[in-house]
């Protein structure tokens, strides 16, 4: 596990950092962004090519949650210590949670 | 849902938590605990949190059913609503309690419960854009109201920013909230209370299409310390508006409470 951002996550965190610093697991709304910010969020996603829309943000309320929605990031697994892990299986495959259905 | 963030060397905030800091409380030397319009989150202030600077902590009324605790229903009754608010209130002062729109409502009912319970109460009420609790008289059907016929008297209010109108998916959002929020005060009876001990500054927008003057005047009946009005230039979405105009009211009423501590 790492906790530094991927190339991906970097590329949707610098939309939300430029108006509001934050790091990538803080909740927007206790970073201070207002709807509005929010919306203007979107529409520079948008433009860079992300496929996310103002609800996703609300279900994805950080830069890690939404990278990992949108398929960017691969999701935080907890560490386990390994007489407790049971047989090898595969990490959840990235984009699984598709942003938009009803989470 | 429950992630911490620390500010600084403060208790970790939840997204859950009740109020919500709007700048890291430890470099505050004075507190608002501010309550929103209906349907509104806890960042309808961060704007004004911005204008007031870090002296000054806006704790912010985080209500389920929207923004940081947007996968929880919201509340839709009053009386048990109060009392979780009431009991989350921060135990920071100076502090004064600030509500919007109806938020303003909200804050009096709180300090009356506040009262009620024994506990400390703020050192003043600062209310914006709200007639007195006498005289409020919130929408009793609008929670009601179909689809269509809800978002045309939600958006004939005004106060939804262009930019997020314009997403596609902008009602899903909000709706929820919204109508809870109109729910909540649908069946709204002034019940006589004595005056509040703290005092009351009402700020309204000189050009606000639906507040009567002498309604924003009778809030002066419901303390028994000082009262004074603000009239400002702008409308009745003040925060948009007129939010330096906004920010003065809440330093004034701090500083006023602190000369009264010396």
């Amino acid at each position: 596990m790492t906790g530094k951002p991927g190339p991906g996550m970097a590329g949707i965190h610098t939309h939300f950092d430029r108006r509001r610093s934050l790091d990538v697991d803080t909740n927007f709304f206790e970073a201070g962004f207002t709807s509005a910010l929010l919306a203007e969020v979107v529409t520079d996603l948008n433009a860079a090519g992300f496929t996310a829309s103002l609800v996703d943000l609300y279900r994805y309320p950080t830069v890690r949650e939404l990278a990992v929605a949108l398929g960017l990031e691969q999701r935080r697994t907890p560490v386990v210590p390994p007489w407790r892990r049971g047989p090898a299986i595969a990490p959840p495959r990235a984009g699984s949670a598709a942003p938009g259905e009803a989470g | 849902m429950r992630r911490t963030n620390r500010l600084a060397d403060h208790e970790p905030v939840r997204s859950t938590d009740w109020f919500l800091p709007l700048s890291a409380p430890d470099r505050a030397t004075a507190h608002v605990f501010a309550l929103p319009q209906a349907g509104g989150g806890a960042t309808t202030f961060s704007p004004l949190a911005d204008e007031l600077g870090p002296e000054i902590t806006v704790w912010a009324l985080n209500l389920p059913g929207r923004q940081a605790r947007f996968d929880e229903p919201p509340c839709t009754e009053l009386d048990p609503l109060l009392d979780q608010v009431a009991g989350a209130v921060p135990e920071h002062a100076p502090a004064v309690l600030f509500g919007y729109c109806s938020g303003a409502l909200l804050a009096y009912l709180l300090a009356e419960r506040l009262r009620s319970r024994g506990r400390r109460l703020p050192s003043g009420l600062v209310v914006c854009s709200y007639p007195a609790p006498d005289r409020a008289e919130p929408p009793h059907t609008v929670h009601t109201l179909a689809d269509d016929e809800f978002w045309a008297e939600i958006l004939s209010y005004g106060g939804v920013p262009e930019g997020v109108a314009a997403q596609p998916d902008f009602r899903e959002i909000f709706e929820p909230a919204l109508r809870a929020d109109y729910e909540l005060l649908a069946d709204y009876r002034y019940r006589d209370a004595a005056p509040l001990p703290l005092p009351i500054t009402a700020v309204s927008g000189a050009d606000d299409p639906v507040l009567r003057p002498e309604d924003v005047d009778r809030w002066r009946a419901h303390t028994d310390r000082d009262f004074r009005s603000v009239t400002v230039s702008g409308d009745h979405w003040l925060l948009e508006t007129s939010r330096r105009a906004v920010a003065d009211a809440l330093r004034n009423e701090l500083d006023r409470s602190r000369s009264a501590l010396r």
